[in-house]
């Protein structure tokens, strides 16, 4: 049985934690825009962290499952509905065979994630499971989820004795989530391969300047409109390798963020990068909302990773057990 | 091969860091490049996800977690040893003798939109384009903005051309085009800036095959050129013996 794309949203894809390990042939890594909000539903829902989740913009699609599922939702908050019944956002929760889950209104926000217990029945392309939309494979059928699609669950797993003849079941569980969040107003960034070929002025430019995310964002990168950071003199450069948070200078002097869509190479100036930690805030910025950045070293970068690696994994244990004790108490297996 | 003096490591993100010999396209730096490619792609490590060369450096992508769990405290430390050691100890390794891979390309205005346009501005004739075009061995510096995209040089000073100003919207998979002293081959239909004069049958990306690119970093390429009908029927029949 399927979860049953009823009506598309604008951009929803199968993603994981991306495709390594071949981009010295150009194929880009993919993967989800916010990994560690890809990791809470999966962790929700007692899968492996690194497990393939629906990544949802909004307007977002409406899903009717054709089965029971146990299901989580992390990320944006889209305000999420099964039939007429509100459902809460880093909650798992268990929806009755033949509902529906559809999202009404933005309420933060540009992702949203939804991990589904033993997640679906996919091939993986080169290693992940994301969807590759530039070389057309990987996901589900390498490209964006449309109307009419149906996504097989693995999990037949019968939740009756939950549900008690109600459409949705909600957990008592909640993922403390605002942790992983950093503030957007001062985005952690690292210099990176051209900063020091900005002039002193420039870089205060740089970090002085209030960035507004452009509505021509998508997958590949954010653009950001921002008093101009001018090159003196202008230089250009041959192309070379980008990350995901690769922050490129224009030419026109202003910015774009590289994010999980990015190619694997760029030809222009890199004054810096978004530290790891702070791309899924980043990326959970909408259009039009304002954000600015700040220096830190290397070191604490790493810092701030392994702390959200440390709560991915007390979230992941404490789930677990949570989850466990109750399926052990209703005899679920 | 010696790592000469003038080179810089830096951390290009926290996951990322580069060696990098300057903003240059070299074929001795590029050697120095493929070299270093061949001896991290051959050590395997658990940490590394990628090793992405471009024309004059290297960029290893890490991951700190698998090395946290091995007890590593000093990332950044731990990596930029790591990859001195390997800048040191490449030295050593012989590198292995680059295939040249034939490729065959139609010459004809009916699939190379540029072709007239580029032959008028640089005064040559068609004829004369191809010889100059297919009688070099070109070198691929690096791959990268689409699957499979390879960028090859180094193209004769007499068909060197500054790309357009402004990019076609859609440049046809297959395309062989000229981009100051590069020369490249579009694997799908994409947006594109470089003026396009020929047009290969070959498919250079294809997600199915074990390997889907069809050029690797380092590898060296010739072009053969076909004529109109042998381009159609080569095309047709690309997908019969896979």
């Amino acid at each position: 049985m399927s979860v049953v794309v009823i009506k598309q949203g604008i951009a929803d894809s199968i993603q994981d934690t991306g495709r390594y390990g071949w981009q010295h042939l150009g194929i880009n890594p993919d993967g989800a825009m916010d990994k560690t909000a890809a990791a809470v539903a999966n962790i929700l829902v007692n899968n492996a962290m690194e497990c393939p989740v629906i990544e949802m913009s909004f307007p977002a699609p409406v899903l009717l499952f054709e089965q029971q599922a146990l299901v989580a939702l992390s990320g944006a908050d889209f305000s999420a509905w099964v039939n007429d019944v509100p459902v809460p956002l880093n909650t798992p929760f268990i929806i009755q065979k033949n509902c529906v889950l559809q999202f009404r209104q933005v309420k933060a926000g540009a992702w949203c994630y939804l991990a589904v217990n033993g997640g679906f029945v996919l091939e993986p392309w080169m290693g992940s499971y994301s969807t590759n939309t530039l070389a057309g494979s990987g996901g589900y059928k390498g490209r964006y989820l449309k109307k009419h699609d149906e996504l097989l669950l693995q999990d037949a797993t019968d939740y009756s004795a939950l549900l008690e003849g109600k459409d949705v079941y909600v957990f008592h569980i909640q993922a403390d989530a605002k942790q992983l969040y950093l503030n957007p107003d001062a985005i952690p960034v690292i210099a990176s391969r051209n900063w020091k070929a900005l002039s002193p002025e420039a870089q205060q430019q740089f970090l002085n300047n209030n960035y507004i995310v452009q509505s021509n964002s998508n997958r590949m990168g954010y653009y950001l409109q921002s008093e101009p950071i001018l090159l003196n003199p202008p230089f250009t450069v041959l192309s070379t390798a980008v990350t995901n948070g690769t922050i490129q200078l224009l030419p026109n002097g202003q910015c774009i963020v590289l994010l999980s869509g990015h190619q694997t190479t760029g030809g222009y100036p890199i004054p810096a990068t978004v530290c790891s930690a702070a791309i899924p805030t980043l990326a959970q910025v909408r259009p039009h909302q304002i954000l600015r950045f700040q220096t830190v070293t290397l070191k604490y970068a790493h810092q701030l990773m392994q702390q959200q690696h440390l709560y991915l994994l007390q979230l992941q244990y404490a789930t677990q057990n949570k989850l466990n004790e109750l399926f052990t108490a209703y005899a679920i297996y | 091969m010696h790592p000469p003096s003038a080179y810089r490591i830096f951390p290009l993100s926290d996951t990322a860091i580069s060696i990098d010999w300057g903003n240059t396209i070299d074929v001795n730096i590029n050697n120095k490049v493929q070299a270093l490619f061949q001896c991290f792609q051959h050590e395997k490590k658990d940490f590394i996800r990628d090793v992405i060369p471009a024309y004059s450096n290297i960029t290893i992508i890490y991951n700190p977690v698998i090395l946290w769990k091995q007890g590593v405290e000093n990332i950044d430390d731990y990596v930029r040893k790591y990859v001195e050691a390997i800048l040191v100890n490449c030295t050593n390794r012989p590198v292995a003798e680059q295939p040249i891979i034939q490729i065959p390309v139609c010459y004809h205005a009916e699939v190379a939109p540029d072709l007239q346009a580029f032959c008028a501005a640089k005064n040559i004739t068609e004829e004369k384009l191809i010889q100059l075009h297919s009688s070099e061995i070109y070198q691929v510096f690096m791959l990268g903005f689409l699957p499979g995209f390879a960028y090859m040089g180094t193209v004769p000073e007499s068909l060197a051309m500054p790309r357009k100003a402004q990019p076609a919207t859609q440049v046809a998979a297959g395309s062989v085009g000229i981009a100051g002293r590069q020369t490249g081959i579009y694997p799908f239909q994409s947006p594109g800036g470089w003026h396009i004069i020929g047009q290969t049958p070959e498919a250079m990306f294809q997600q199915n095959r074990k390997q889907p690119a069809l050029l690797q970093p380092g590898n060296r390429v010739q072009f053969v050129p076909i004529d109109l009908s042998t381009y159609y029927s080569l095309k047709q029949n690309k997908n019969t013996c896979l």
